[in-house]
């Protein structure tokens, strides 16, 4: 990032390539709309570069690049007026890892459609949370720094958006 | 440890964040309280299913997109700022040292003299003009943009053949001053447009063919 900020292109290069995948993702199963999520996807890595002097190397550049996401990702939320609910119906999160058993990847098809659904209804306050410890492998430090809030804060919301899951997925026995 | 201290951390046992202490008295708790294992199981099952999602790429057009973008404000951004230009200082000064090194070998007159009887009569005396300052500004800028072997943005490769133009510009136009007007008119239009083709296209060329076979 400090070679960026140097005007070293290649290093932007690098940047995109170590993150764009865990950013895109997130933003992904955040916003439920690839189309969205490849948009905003674009526009936090031009930030990145537009404001690359803003950038301290105190914070870790994951912790700066999920600040940005987020905040775009709230400000389209916003925009979009349509409640997340009502988003499109398409699917674009239950693509479960090929199993060698077909009745055995019905049933992971199945529970992860499941699990959309309930994820669609939790809080975006909840939901960038979970989705930023289980799929950003973010600290419960960096989540706190991203939104906000502190790491105690952040523990209570996690739980909550779990035991929120578990409550709306139910057992898969 | 009380089953609501436990239930508060199962999300953190669950995401790594808990302390060897904390985790020791949990799972102290746990081997006694058989409804707490049944909601950590609960929590770990969504867990687990969370874990399942396959993560996806984004459509490649993406990336090439974005990287474009960026190479032109990268590009943009070395040419607005005075700091961008020290770079392409370097280069455009070895140009200039190697051109009016060749004047020395191949003085000015004498070139256009060799070009005048190369293809005296099929091209207007402006046309022998230009092309011997072509010479001057190709050969040169050429030979040091393949030496620095760099790939750069078409905007940025544009600012050692304006910095060459400037530093030889004294020089060039004190060694003809005797031409006619439109002689050396024709001369410094060729030694601008062999400056820019050799620092732009074909020093960039075989620069990136340097890059690529390294």
């Amino acid at each position: 990032m400090v070679q960026l900020r140097d005007g070293e292109v290649a290093a932007f290069d690098t940047l995109y390539e170590r993150h764009h995948r865990s950013l895109f993702n997130f933003l992904l199963r955040f916003i439920v709309d690839r189309a969205t999520a490849e948009d905003l996807l674009q526009d936090v890595f031009l930030r990145v570069y537009l404001h690359r002097e803003t950038y301290h190397p105190t914070a870790t550049f994951r912790t700066w690049l999920f600040t940005i996401a987020r905040n775009l990702a709230f400000d389209r939320l916003r925009q979009a007026w349509v409640t997340w609910e009502s988003h499109n119906e398409d699917r674009v999160l239950a693509i479960p890892d090929p199993s060698p058993n077909p009745e055995r990847r019905v049933d992971a098809i199945e529970r992860l459609k499941q699990l959309e659904d309930a994820l669609r209804q939790l809080s975006p306050g909840q939901r960038e949370v979970l989705l930023l410890s289980r799929y950003a492998g973010l600290s419960y430090v960096e989540i706190a720094q991203v939104v906000g809030s502190s790491p105690g804060a952040v523990r209570v919301t996690l739980h909550r958006a779990l035991a929120s899951l578990r409550k709306r997925v139910g057992s898969g026995g | 440890m009380e089953c609501r201290q436990a239930s508060e951390i199962f999300a953190s046992y669950l995401s790594d964040e808990l302390a060897p202490t904390e985790r020791g008295e949990l799972l102290t708790h746990l081997d006694t309280c058989p409804s707490c294992r049944a909601e950590l199981a609960g929590l770990k099952e969504m867990w687990i299913l969370l874990g399942q999602w396959r993560d996806v790429e984004p459509h490649p057009a993406i990336g090439r997109r974005l990287h474009r973008q960026v190479r032109w404000l990268v590009a943009r951004d070395a040419f607005l700022s005075l700091k961008g230009w020290t770079p392409s200082l370097v280069p455009a000064a070895l140009g200039v040292l190697l051109s009016v090194g060749l004047s020395f070998l191949m003085p000015y007159d004498a070139l256009i003299e060799i070009c005048r009887r190369a293809v005296g009569g099929l091209v207007p005396e402006p046309g022998v003009f230009l092309m011997a300052g072509l010479t001057y500004g190709l050969l040169p800028l050429a030979m040091v943009m393949w030496l620095s072997g760099r790939r750069r943005p078409v905007l940025w490769r544009m600012k050692s053949p304006l910095l060459f133009l400037v530093l030889i510009s004294p020089y060039a136009i004190f060694q003809c001053l005797h031409f006619p007007g439109p002689a050396l008119a024709g001369f410094l239009m060729g030694l601008s447009f062999g400056a820019f083709l050799g620092g732009v296209a074909v020093g960039q060329r075989w620069g990136n063919r340097m890059t690529c076979e390294r």
